[in-house]
């Protein structure tokens, strides 16, 4: 490759830098210099040494009077400003479709702006903990047959066995977070509070607004500034009384002191705050649960280092057997110590079990968004290449004339570019706008979630923005910028440039276009259908007619039932010990030699299966209080009867449960799906609960009086137990929160799917109107040779249906893969893609292109020939 | 303005030029540095330093004699001008007369 005297040339390279810029009059002089020293060199020592040194001496040249010196002296500002001038101009001549493209890119960036938002607040989760390094929790591992499942708890007396082997400094946090009732003044409330070690406080970031947040003293409770606001009208709250309800009677409490509430992208939520002895409420018994190793706390460690977390599994294996003696339904494998960072994101993305805080969304939750604004941006950038480039149709004869009085195509596609960053730039403007809707409808689709635009000292959103407008305006006026200024100035002005408005690029971005908008219709007329689906499923018990209210015992129970009594509008009640989608608890089954680990059971009374509509469909209900069906008897789901094999002769059946206890079926009823639609139907059984056990008083009314009927016990319970919160809940109210969410992503993707159709369409219009006006002469003349309407129909509708009918297929596809991807995702049933769905988003699409289109063509087909066909 | 001034390695540059009559350009006056003051002037500091002194008019320059190993291009060869000249000896002077100022220092001319 080399020639002999090749190899005596320093790099080229550095040649091509020195180049690039050095002024021409010094150029000669300075590289022969250095040329001659690098000959000089060589002589004297190795040619890499020499290399370097001439590098060297290149970088050296780096100096003022060896520069490049600007010939021609712009007048920057001037020539902006006409630039500006010019853009404006383009923008009101091509009014609607760059108006449509303007707003599409707005609602695109807004959207990119709220995903940037919503992945900073879950990035910064936690971050207000500035001890995070050194805070620890101890968790344990059950083996399922679905693999480990964490729990984010410890026994309670593990804590006190580990503090032993802590060195100077180091902490064992117990952290307790319970519903509590309390009442300031006369205002009654139920809220969480938060029983911790003194340690908490002191180790945890916490912000000190006023009195003390020492937790020595368990008269004190701690309350965050919005809890003093709220019911106390006032920040300035040490020293005033605060009373919680607890079992057997009331314990006085005194604000100790006021801390500001924790932000919402925090694990901790809580208002209340109190000394973690307050937690017994009988200081008797305190050694007894300390010693219970069935219940449960969560434990920090605050640790110097890594040392004590990375031995402690170890250490606690010895307590696995109590452990699993203790609480045989739950059997732990082993024990782990995570760090406090990324605590709550690790909980949400594994499923924790025993994770009392608060958590970031799941990691899904933080891509969405993202994928949409994505789409929608590409979708808006296309839309804004391809009317770039139609409408440089009409301002060929300008760039003509700029090249020809000397304007170079650098100046040109700089013009151009910058065209399109002021079109991004307003667009962003207004995007900033929506930003602030879009954030707030955001916070509305989740509960506990609550996040805003905030630009003060946040550089990586300023830095995004700046960074997406850059972005968008290099993709959507890249290309168009080099295309239009790549014209021969000659045959421009000669008029015989072939204007290929409609190259195969503007043809492919269309269909890609189109394919966005067909996926994203998709998206929301399957998300309606699967709402409506999971809306309208039988979940085997009337969850929408039922109210659920907790009682603290039997009596409590009677005195409530006993004053609901003369109620018309209820039609059945029970009393339960577990209730559906609220309560259960597991058991492992053997029938014969099959066994199921892993059986829900409830136990519930002769009334329940009335109450909340649960069919027997074979079989017989329990009998009140008789003595072998409080004993042995169990009612089981047809789940339960498929799982074992047991057919259509259940009944009777023994079946062990634990291994020890025999149990005989005595009915079998309808399927019932203890998880609703995001878990798989499980075997459940059901047992008979005596009214010494009831933890809930259930009652069945019909959906439309489904709130009325709730006041009116409410009004009961207020006057029966004036002391204490009404505890009902509408059993929907729990599933019917998810449900809304569904509901949002229908309004989410609906919006989603009409903004790209918009942008779409708008491009289709452009495309066929330039492909329409550069054959008016061939159509004219196919008129006029007699050429019949349907002829005419199909060479000038020809191109449209090609780029629909390409569309749709990339579009069904791309979009019911990601629909069912999806919804497999999130929910066990549902209703996938199918062609039903398919054809109804393309029918749609279809029929609002025609009605666009068809106006055009049909001004075309039906003009009079003579018009298109007269030259002058 | 800086004028007149006449910086240290300015000096030493103007007065190299001056010592190679005819031969003065780019690297023989790096080389020539090189060998008699012992340091090793960067030669786009030197370049520099001759574009400093045309400009302040202490030096003109002629274009010519291309070689093989320069690949074919020119050199540029510098003269000391009138004006130079005058700056050497003025600045020598003062050197002198601050010399003789001060004590105990003897002129140890070989």
């Amino acid at each position: 490759m080399s020639s002999p005297e090749n190899k005596s040339l320093p790099p080229k390279w550095a040649d091509r830098l020195l180049e690039s810029f050095c002024s021409e009059e010094q150029l000669e002089i300075l590289q022969g210099d250095i040329h001659e020293l690098y000959a000089y060199r060589l002589t004297q020592m190795s040619r890499f040494k020499a290399n370097l040194h001439y590098i060297k001496d290149v970088f050296d040249m780096l100096r003022p009077f060896a520069f490049k010196r600007k010939h021609t002296n712009y007048n920057y500002g001037p020539m902006f400003g006409n630039y500006f001038t010019i853009a404006l101009r383009t923008f009101k001549r091509n009014r609607v479709p760059f108006l449509i493209n303007l707003i599409g890119m707005s609602i695109a960036l807004g959207c990119a702006i709220t995903a940037f938002v919503n992945y900073q607040y879950n990035s910064d989760f936690d971050k207000q903990e500035k001890n995070a390094a050194k805070i620890y929790r101890i968790g344990f591992l059950q083996s399922t047959e679905k693999g480990m499942v964490p729990y984010g708890v410890t026994p309670i007396p593990v804590a006190e066995l580990i503090r032993g082997t802590l060195r100077d400094g180091e902490e064992a946090i117990q952290y307790m977070a319970k519903d509590g009732q309390f009442r300031i003044g006369d205002e009654m409330f139920q809220k969480q509070v938060v029983y911790a070690d003194p340690a908490f406080t002191r180790l945890f970031t916490f912000e000190k607004l006023s009195g003390s947040l020492s937790l020595d003293d368990k008269a004190n409770v701690l309350i965050s500034d919005e809890l003093a606001i709220t019911y106390f009208g006032t920040r300035d709250v040490v020293g005033k009384p605060l009373t919680q309800i607890i079992e057997g009677g009331r314990r006085e409490l005194i604000v100790g002191g006021v801390f500001k509430k924790f932000p919402m992208n925090s694990s901790f939520r809580f208002d209340l705050l109190t000394s973690y002895d307050n937690y017994f409420p009988d200081p008797a018994q305190r050694s007894v649960i300390e010693n219970n190793w069935s219940r449960w706390a969560t434990t920090f460690l605050f640790l110097k280092d890594r040392t004590i977390a990375d031995l402690l599994p170890k250490q606690l294996e010895q307590y696995i057997t109590t452990q699993n003696e203790a609480r045989p339904d739950l059997k732990i494998n082993s024990f782990y110590v995570e760090s406090f960072i990324g605590m709550s994101a690790r909980a949400i993305k594994q499923r924790n079990q025993g994770h009392w805080m608060g958590g970031p969304m799941p990691p899904a939750a933080v891509i969405a968004p993202f994928v949409m604004a994505g789409m929608l941006l590409l979708v808006a950038c296309f839309n804004f290449m391809n009317n770039a480039i139609v409408i440089a149709g009409t301002r060929i004869k300008e760039i003509g004339i700029r090249k020809v009085i000397g304007g170079r195509r650098k100046e040109l596609i700089i013009q151009f570019l910058s065209e399109t960053m002021i079109f991004c730039v307003i667009s962003m403007i207004i995007a900033l706008g929506l930003a602030e809707y879009f954030t707030a409808g955001w916070n509305s689709i989740w509960s506990g979630v609550e996040m805003s635009v905030t630009y003060s000292n946040n550089v990586f959103l300023i830095v995004s923005i700046v960074l997406l407008i850059i972005i968008t305006g290099l993709l959507a006026g890249g290309y168009p910028a080099f295309y239009i200024s790549a014209f021969k100035p000659i045959s421009i002005l000669r008029g015989t440039t072939r204007f290929a408005g409609a190259g195969m690029l503007t043809k492919s971005l269309l269909v890609l276009q189109f394919s966005i908008s067909l996926a994203a219709v998709l998206f929301a007329i399957s998300f309606y259908f699967n709402s409506k689906f999971q809306k309208e499923y039988d979940l085997g018990y009337a969850w929408r007619s039922v109210i659920q209210v907790g009682v603290r015992n039997e009596q409590q129970y009677e005195q409530l039932r006993n004053s609901l009594q003369t109620n018309p509008n209820i039609k059945a009640m029970a009393g339960t010990e577990h209730h559906i989608y609220s309560s259960s608890y597991k058991v492992a089954a053997r029938f014969e030699h099959k066994v199921e680990s892993e059986i829900n059971v409830l136990n519930v009374s002769d009334e329940y299966f009335g109450a909340v509509d649960v069919r027997v469909i074979a079989g017989r209900n329990f009998r009140k209080d008789e003595a072998s069906d409080i004993n042995e008897s169990i009612i089981v789901n047809e789940e339960f009867a498929r799982k074992f094999g047991l057919g259509d002769d259940a009944i009777g059946k023994q079946i062990m449960f634990n291994d020890t206890i025999p149990m005989f079926i005595t009915a079998v009823v309808k399927d019932v799906y203890l998880g609703a639609l995001f878990e798989p139907l499980s075997p459940v059984a059901f047992r008979y609960a005596p009214a010494k056990d009831y933890k809930y008083l259930v009652v069945l009314t019909e959906p439309d009086q489904l709130l009325d009927v709730n006041d009116q016990i409410k009004t009961s319970w207020n006057k029966v137990f004036p002391d204490q919160l009404y505890p009902g809940r509408l059993m929907e109210s729990r599933m019917m929160m998810a449900l809304e969410h569904f509901d949002s992503v229908v309004i989410l993707y609906s919006f989603l799917g009409a903004v790209t159709l918009i942008m779409s369409i708008s491009g289709l219009y452009s495309l066929v109107a330039l492909n329409l006006q550069k054959r008016t002469k061939e159509l004219g003349i196919r008129k006029i040779l007699g050429a019949p309407l349907r002829n005419l129909v199909y060479h000038s509708g020809k191109l449209f249906f090609v780029i629909m009918s390409i569309s749709f297929v990339v579009g069904a596809v791309l979009g019911s893969v990601m629909v069912n991807a999806l919804m497999d995702s999130v929910w066990e049933y549902y209703v996938a893609v199918n062609s039903k769905v398919v054809l109804i988003a393309i029918g749609i699409l279809t029929l609002i292109a025609i009605v666009t289109v068809a106006f055009k063509i049909r001004s075309v087909v039906i003009g009079n020939p003579t018009d298109s066909l007269r030259h002058e | 303005m800086k004028g007149t001034y006449l910086g240290e390695f300015e000096e030493l540059v103007l007065l190299t030029i001056g010592s190679l009559k005819d031969e003065a350009y780019g690297v023989s006056i790096k080389l020539d540095i090189e060998d008699r003051a012992g340091r090793v002037p960067s030669i786009g500091a030197l370049h520099s330093a001759l574009y400093r002194l045309e400009e302040k008019g202490f030096i003109k320059s002629r274009e010519g004699g291309s070689t093989q190993v320069r690949g074919g291009r020119r050199k540029r060869f510098y003269t000391i001008t009138a004006h130079g000249r005058q700056a050497l000896t003025k600045s020598y002077n003062l050197r002198n007369e601050l010399f003789k100022l001060v004590p105990g220092l003897k002129l140890n001319i070989k």
